[in-house]
């Protein structure tokens, strides 16, 4: 692990007063030499004062942006305040910290510019429903072919970024769907990816339920934002 | 047809003033005026020259009005459209002020804490 490198891990959060506190703490332990910034994205609990009290350094959103803005808050702040390293990571628990550290490692050892948590990938199982893996599976081959590239988990949040990537998200960085638009993004703009393998727990709140016309409907709404997104100009190319 | 010539072009007219009062009145701006001033001309222009009217009616194979209605729809299209982009780059430099927002908010917080502690170093 290399030290001499500034990193910033951003933790966006929405009303997760109950779970946010936890992962500020385990990241602490496991990263002692990052810095923490939890993007409040108009929580009406106690989100933002927990995360202050945890030691973590807090940007309150007054209204809620959705988790694209609040992310590229987060990036905005990274690049400004000149962090090499930024790691994206939910607050909601269900991306496990201590992983942090082979996502980090990753990108830096293999040189690539984003590495990527995989659920899906090597020999870890992730319970889903079927509605959900069917949707992912779609989801994988469509935006495999796409970046002419295998990926196995385009909407996980669990991310590693460099100085470069944090610069293109934050002067572009899509709002709808951010993950899977994020992805194509940034094939085009000619950045490297890489996924690995992470374990997740599955969201605590009932939120996966998802149904299969749900579910469907919702495939269909990102496949269609992801083929505008491929008319697009290029916002950003890597240097 | 003059009947119809005359309340068109009262219409047309009528638009035009209330367009025109209320950039007058800075209540609306020239940006966005500027599609409102030009259908309210075009049918104005339409309703003196009935001619015009009847050559477009005569390549559609619509009567008049149908022609008529035809035209003042493609302008609403036309400023609804507009609006759309209009509201679309709003919402985006409001995101964006939202986020310099909150990182403003942070650094304001940083100072204070760095001058308090100043200050209770003096004191």
């Amino acid at each position: 692990m290399n030290l001499a490198k500034k990193i910033l891990i951003i933790i966006p959060a929405y009303n997760e007063a109950n779970a946010v506190g936890k992962v500020i703490n385990k990241t602490w332990q496991i990263l002692p030499f990052a810095d923490i910034l939890v993007v409040n994205d108009g929580s009406i609990d106690a989100t933002s004062e927990i995360s202050r009290q945890e030691g973590a350094m807090v940007l309150d959103l007054p209204y809620n942006l959705g988790i694209g803005g609040a992310m590229q808050t987060g990036y905005k702040f990274a690049y400004r305040r000149g962090y090499d390293l930024a790691v994206q990571c939910d607050g909601d628990g269900q991306h496990h910290p201590s992983q942090i550290k082979s996502l980090i490692d990753t990108l830096i050892n293999d040189n690539v510019d984003v590495v990527i948590g995989s659920r899906y990938l090597g020999t870890r199982k992730f319970r889903s429903s079927i509605a959900r893996r069917a949707g992912m599976f779609v989801f994988s081959k469509v935006i495999s072919l796409i970046v002419r590239q295998r990926l196995t988990d385009t909407t996980s949040g669990f991310r590693a970024v460099n100085r470069p990537v944090i610069e293109s998200f934050s002067h572009y960085y899509p709002c709808d769907y951010p993950e899977p638009e994020a992805i194509v993004l940034l094939h085009r703009e000619g950045f490297s990816i890489k996924e690995i393998a992470v374990s997740m727990s599955s969201r605590k709140n009932g939120d996966s339920s998802i149904t299969i016309s749900k579910s469907v409907y919702y495939m269909l709404k990102v496949l269609i934002a992801i083929f505008i997104d491929l008319c697009k100009e290029i916002p950003y190319r890597k240097s | 047809m003059l009947k119809i010539q005359i309340i068109i072009g009262s219409i047309s007219v009528l638009v035009l003033i209330v367009v025109f009062e209320l950039i007058r009145r800075r209540k609306l701006k020239e940006e966005y005026s500027l599609l409102w001033l030009l259908s309210g001309l075009v049918i104005l222009i339409i309703s003196i020259f009935p001619d015009l009217l009847n050559i477009i009616s005569n390549v559609l194979g619509m009567y008049y009005l149908t022609s008529l209605f035809v035209i003042s729809f493609l302008f609403l299209l036309l400023i609804v459209l507009h609006f759309s982009t209009v509201l679309s780059q709003l919402s985006e430099k409001n995101k964006e002020l939202t986020q310099e927002l909150s990182i403003l908010d942070f650094k304001l917080k940083e100072l204070d804490k760095r001058f308090h502690e100043l200050i209770g170093k003096r004191e």
